[in-house]
């Protein structure tokens, strides 16, 4: 197994939500169901110096979808085992025939990747665009960034690429979930 | 518990985290359009495949006023847009890909959108009130007709005004021009100049340097040192290749500082450094930067010298005074007043410190560009602003060479569309200050070229008719857009002044209900054009028809050839054109300029025009600063103009200096009106939506919620939590929106994004956050253009 | 606040087995009473009772998405604490239902019966309470959980087993009995809500601040429902003192609608108590 992830250069996020919106626009997702999240994390204030104002305002943006965790907790805690994780590429996916829409996922997920969907009373999420992909296409998210900040990919090779991090401000700790998720973190926000 | 702490909640929920739990509340039908509903294609498991059904997918942009003109692919299924894609080419430094931006990403909630205008209208209730009943296109265009002729015998032609509009008006056909083409065919009409948008830039700039055209191309950015983006926010106003060009120089390892009040998305994703700055004040730190400059004798001697005037005593124009050289100003020689980093710390709360370091990095890092956005040039002085910054550039020398930028409006044209013309107007180039139509409608008779009117006829003085006709067709700024929201509703409302309002919309927007007579109009999707950016640009792509129009809406052309016809001047207003041919012919008028555009069928088949970079670098006044005896500057001397003479010589030196000053605004923080309203309220361009277009597309809103900014220590001193509905106020007007606080926003400034839809409830208060119900009707000085960012308020929890 | 389904099936399932418990404690105590008709005496609370499990199999149901995949719910009893809870509620219904069903057809009630649905039951409150103890949701990631569900498990068992038993103990002219269960049912009140009280002695120490990327502090959501818990207590106060009230009278002449009057308070205070649960991890 080859196991898929993200890479997410936060350096570079203008918290724009294209990536988000796209993502709706892909898979027709009403307002309230977003499986790409983009969250803005803001610290700091400001001083006085004479008549001047100075500041250490920090701010910086973080786009979250699925990480396709190895230790997921939404698959975990699923009553059902809709919630699983595919063995070709480790893309964790929810098995609608099975689900029943309790919601637990949610309540386990540390990142809010599982969306429900109320019309068809099932847990939604990202699926990293599996039909785009089968097709050659990167997925959704990964096209649209304008700043070129999405990379999707074997983990290893991002992780050989861009380090290892996946722990920065304003995120949960990796240990809970071990997400396949690099991050370069914003100046502000490294941990 | 109360409901308003749930909604509190609510709120921040919706703002912070992941709408997880309030799903229920919000959803709406996840139906998009109405006839056509789109099958709702929620494609989540892993064993879902797509049907069978082919699949088209046709290269289009949209033609709103969006600046970034991203590439849109259209993917149809049966004849309906399931989803959009955009650019996929291999992306290169020379040809990068034109990623859409969120907006674009958005489209389909804006042409599916069941709220959509579908037949034409004709008013019952009183203006404004938004009553309307249906009627046919035929009695829409006889009533027009009827009406248009009857008023133009009454009040002659010039009383007839296309209005200033943006929105969806079209790129090389825009719907504003076609209606001034056929004012200009029966008689003709009323024009305007200047833009909401730039008008102060585009007056002032001239005044340095002879033209509008003082853009680089954008690669030229990797080659500064350092980047000053002065009130420049890219990244949520102009995406597209801006924002790839300056994160390219950060990758390059370009510093980059941002000054602007608010820490903007530009601020945080590419800044090094931010500055906040007072608004309104950007000239006295620029005025303090020249000081450094000067004292320090940081500045290119060589450079002033050759290329410029007025710099010092030594080369001014002839017949001044001595003692209005910039030098004399800068050091305080004849006012007693140095303009030092401390003398501007007071009144723009930059710490001289900062005025110190930025100045003599901007002046010792050769080259650095300077680039200034247009929002700090939309408030009271923004002239001064303008200039300043071109001054800037020019005395560290930064004009003309790779890297450096001349600042001002920064124009360039790698790429010309050639639009439809407009043809002549019988009352030659009559024209007001776009700002001022509000001014034609209530006092035109009196309105001459202190107002800003341009192109009266000899031996007189004012405007022959106050403004009777309005046309504001495809855009928003019969209300919305313009200023003072309350004072124009009633100029509006008042049936004896205007006597005939025609709009076409694709919404009910706030303009929309003031409409007389209400057109729907299709939108891109529905009809052929090509779109082109704003400066620079660097690429033109063919909006390509993609559906039908919906329901019984038409292009605004349409239309107005039915009411050609209906005045007997179909044949002249056409010339035998559809709108498609009109693209093919402006595609043959561009090739005549450009041999390197491409045919009808070559831009149908690629879809876009863009050209390299690489090979079709522009440096700003290269030539003019490599040879300047061959290639003069076109100002009056044929140099740089850092002191003004046709400015001197407008002899108001107080608010309309020859050298770049700074000079009190009213509403202002050196106003005392700032006692009785202590906040400086501005408003910004907001990711999610274009101006105003876009304010009802319920995905936008969801990553962009309408929503005042207010500092923690602003909003603590009210008792002010975020979350909170607040009611800002001043003279004019009060709004009720919800906060959000943030050190995001300097102290002493609030903001609310612009655009949102006017939404006053029966006293006149806005509902919805239009930051246009606070602004006021005194235009800048010289340009006479909307001062956008000049206001005062108060802000209190309600 | 949407997991009205939640807080319904959670109130009436800790309140029928709570009611078991306490018919079980009752029969224990007065077995020997040959004066006592237990069948008479139980018939209806385990009706009630068992109605009271259906009426929480239902709420849950209506918490489901697509109720119609209910049966694979218990797929993971391997790592799921939600397939646990509801493999063992569905016991515990089974179980009520038994009771109710043995007495019906037997005209008697069995002492094993009601003690191995007590022991079911008791177990289930544990699932239940783990299901949000090992979420994510920082402020249900606490013993304070565990506490809080037996705290009501026990007071509305006891206030529903006053109100079931009490007035057949009077019409039966059983005061003494009716009197030493009052006892019995303030005693179980105060132990449970000795239980909540140390659970939110405990919360701030045993929380762990949440672990769901950028959701609301709960110190922010607490003090939005301050008003809410301090009516909480209040209304527990008086819920004891009317208990102690029907300890200590000999009035009879309002008991009976006075036990039923207790049953409601506590409904009311649990409920609340339940709803800043929920809105604590919404």
């Amino acid at each position: 197994m080859v196991q898929m992830g993200f890479y997410i250069n936060s350096q570079l996020c203008t918290g724009c939500n294209a990536c988000v919106v796209a993502c709706k626009d892909k898979n027709d997702l009403d307002v309230g169901i977003n499986f790409r999240r983009v969250y803005e994390h803001t610290e700091g204030g400001y001083g006085k110096s004479n008549q001047g104002i100075t500041q250490n305002v920090q701010t910086f943006f973080t786009s979250i979808s699925c990480n396709h965790c190895d230790e997921p907790k939404c698959m975990e805690n699923c009553p059902t085992t809709a919630m699983y994780k595919r063995e070709e590429d480790g893309v964790v996916v929810i098995d609608h025939d099975k689900c029943v829409g309790c919601r637990y996922c949610e309540w386990n997920c540390p990142y809010g990747a599982p969306q429900y969907n109320e019309e068809l009373g099932k847990m939604t999420k990202c699926d990293t665009c599996l039909d785009l992909r089968e097709a050659g296409e990167e997925p959704a998210c990964v096209a649209a960034c304008p700043m070129r900040a999405i990379e999707f990919g074997p983990i290893e090779e991002l992780r050989e690429k861009y380090g290892d991090t996946a722990d920065v401000r304003g995120l949960p700790s990796s240990s809970i979930t071990k997400p396949n998720l690099v991050i370069n973190a914003h100046k502000d926000a490294s941990k | 518990m109360s409901e308003n702490i749930i909604e509190k909640i609510q709120r921040k929920k919706m703002k912070r985290r992941s709408f997880l739990k309030w799903s229920g509340a919000v959803a709406a039908p996840a139906i998009i359009g109405s006839s056509t509903a789109v099958s709702n294609k929620l494609k989540i498991t892993a064993e879902t495949t797509d049907e069978a059904t082919e699949e088209k997918v046709i290269t289009t942009c949209g033609t709103l006023n969006c600046g970034g003109r991203c590439l849109i692919k259209a993917h149809l299924k049966d004849g309906v847009i399931t989803h959009l894609s955009t650019d996929t080419k291999e992306d290169t430094f020379d040809l990068p890909q034109l990623r859409a931006c969120v907006r674009g990403r958005g489209y389909r909630q804006f042409f599916y959108n069941p709220d959509r205008l579908k037949r034409p209208m004709k008013r019952v209730g009183k203006r404004g009130e938004g009553k309307f009943e249906e009627i046919s296109w035929e009695e829409a265009i006889d009533y027009i007709a009827e009406e248009l002729t009857r008023i133009t015998e009454e009040h002659g032609p010039s009383c007839r005004y296309s209005n200033y509009a943006s929105g969806h008006s079209g790129s090389i056909i825009g719907a504003g021009n076609m209606a001034q083409k056929l004012f200009g065919l029966t008689g003709g009409y009323l024009g305007y100049h200047n833009s909401y948008s730039s008008a102060q830039t585009s007056t002032a700039t001239p005044y340095t340097y002879g033209t509008t055209e003082t853009g680089s191309t954008l690669n030229t950015l990797s080659d500064s040192k350092l980047i000053i983006l002065w009130g420049h926010n890219p990244v949520e106003t102009r995406f597209g290749l801006t924002d790839f060009y300056v994160k390219k120089a950060k990758e390059n390892g370009v510093k980059i500082v941002v000054i602007d009040p608010r820490k903007s998305d530009t601020a945080v994703a590419l800044a090094d450094e931010w500055i906040p700055i007072a608004p309104t004040t950007d000239t006295a730190m620029m005025d303090a930067m020249m000081y450094v400059i000067i004292s320090e004798n940081l500045y290119d001697k060589k450079f002033v010298d050759k290329h410029c005037i007025g710099f010092d005593e030594e080369h001014m124009p002839e017949d001044v005074p001595e003692g209005e050289s910039l030098k004399s100003y800068i050091l305080g020689e004849k006012d007693g007043v140095p303009k030092t980093p401390e003398w501007a710390e007071e009144i723009c709360k930059v710490p001289a410190g900062t005025i110190q370091n930025l100045a003599r990095e901007y002046a010792t890092n050769k080259p650095s560009a300077l680039m200034q956005g247009y929002g700090p040039q939309r408030q009271a002085f923004g002239e001064q602003f303008t200039r300043g910054g071109t001054i800037l550039a020019a005395i560290t020398g930064n004009v003309g060479v790779r890297g450096g930028w001349a600042s001002g409006q920064g124009s360039i044209n790698l790429v010309t569309t050639t639009p439809v013309p407009k043809g002549e107007n019988p009352l030659g180039e009559l024209t007001i200050p776009c700002f001022l139509w509000t001014d034609a409608v209530v006092r035109g008779t009196e309105m001459g070229e202190e107002d800003g009117v341009k192109g009266l006829p000899d031996g007189q003085d004012t405007l022959p008719s106050n403004m009777k006709v309005m046309f504001n067709l495809a855009g928003n700024t019969l209300i919305n857009q313009h200023a003072d929201c309350n004072k124009t509703a009633e100029i509006l409302q008042d049936e004896s002044l205007l006597e005939l309002i025609v709009v076409s919309e694709v919404f009910m927007t706030p303009s929309a209900k003031f409409a007389d007579i209400l057109l729907p109009s299709n939108t891109f999707m529905e009809r052929w054009d090509i779109g082109s950016t704003w400066a620079p640009s660097q690429h033109a792509i063919l909006s390509e028809k993609c559906i039908e129009s919906m329901y019984d809406s038409k292009s605004d052309y349409e239309w107005l050839t039915m009411l050609a016809k209906k005045l007997g001047v179909e044949e002249e207003f056409t010339e035998g054109r559809s709108q498609l041919d009109w693209v093919k012919w402006s595609i043959e008028e561009s090739r005549k300029e450009d041999p390197n555009f491409p045919t009808f069928e070559e831009f149908r088949e690629n879809g876009v025009y863009q050209p390299s970079v690489e090979e079709n670098t522009v440096i700003a006044f290269e030539k003019e600063i490599k040879d300047p005896d061959n290639n003069k500057f076109e100002t009056p001397s044929g140099k740089i103009e850092i002191f003004s003479k046709d400015l001197w010589d407008m002899d108001n030196h107080e608010e309309i200096p020859a050298i770049p000053k700074h000079v009190h605004s009213w509403e202002g923080p050196e106003d005392p009106l700032i006692e009785e309203y202590p906040l400086q309220l501005i408003g910004w361009h907001y990711k999610r939506r274009c101006h105003s277009s876009f304010d009802n597309n319920k995905w936008l809103e969801e990553i962009g919620p309408q929503v005042l900014w207010m500092n923690e220590s602003d909003a603590s001193d009210r008792n002010i939590n975020d979350g909170d509905m607040v009611k800002i106020f001043n003279e004019r007007g009060e709004i009720q929106m919800p906060v959000e606080v943030t050190n995001r926003m300097m102290p002493g400034v609030a903001a609310i994004p612009q655009g949102a839809w006017w939404d006053p409830d029966e006293n006149g208060v806005d509902q919805r956050g239009n930051i246009n119900t606070l602004t006021g009707y005194r235009p800048s000085p010289l340009a006479k253009g909307n001062p956008q960012h000049t206001n005062l308020c108060e802000i209190e929890k309600l | 606040m949407h997991e009205w389904p939640l807080l319904i099936f959670t109130i009436t399932m800790q309140a029928a087995i709570g009611g078991i418990f306490m018919l079980w404690f009752f029969q224990l105590r007065n077995r020997n009473k040959e004066t006592l008709n237990m069948f008479h005496l139980f018939k209806i609370p385990l009706i009630v009772i068992a109605l009271l499990s259906l009426v929480g199999l239902g709420a849950s149901f209506a918490h489901l998405g697509s109720p119609m995949n209910a049966m694979n719910t218990l797929r993971n009893i391997g790592s799921s604490w939600m397939s646990r809870e509801i493999l063992v509620t569905g016991l515990f219904i089974g179980l009520a239902c038994v009771n109710a069903a043995w007495a019906l057809y037997r005209k008697k009630i069995s002492s094993w019966l009601l003690l191995v649905a007590t022991l079911v039951g008791f177990v289930d409150v544990y699932c239940m309470a783990a299901i949000y103890s090992n979420s994510l949701i920082g402020p249900w990631n606490s013993i304070h959980t565990f506490l809080s569900f037996y705290g009501t498990t026990f007071i509305l068992g006891a206030v529903l087993a006053v109100a079931l038993l009490i007035p057949t103990l009077y019409k039966q002219k059983m005061e003494l009995e009716a009197k030493q269960f009052l006892k019995i049912a303030l005693i179980t009140v105060l132990v449970g809500i000795g239980f909540h009280a140390i659970g939110i002695a405990l919360f701030p120490a045993t929380m762990v601040e949440t672990s769901i990327i950028e959701s609301t502090a709960t110190a922010g959501v607490l003090s939005s429902y301050q008003g809410m818990i301090a009516s909480r207590w209040v209304i527990s106060v008086l819920g004891i003192a009317l208990l102690g009230y029907l300890v200590l009278s000999s009035n009879k002449k309002y008991l009976v609608n006075l036990s039923f009057i207790a049953l409601l308070i506590f409904v009311m205070s649990e409920g609340m108590s339940r709803y800043v649960f929920y809105v604590l991890g919404a």
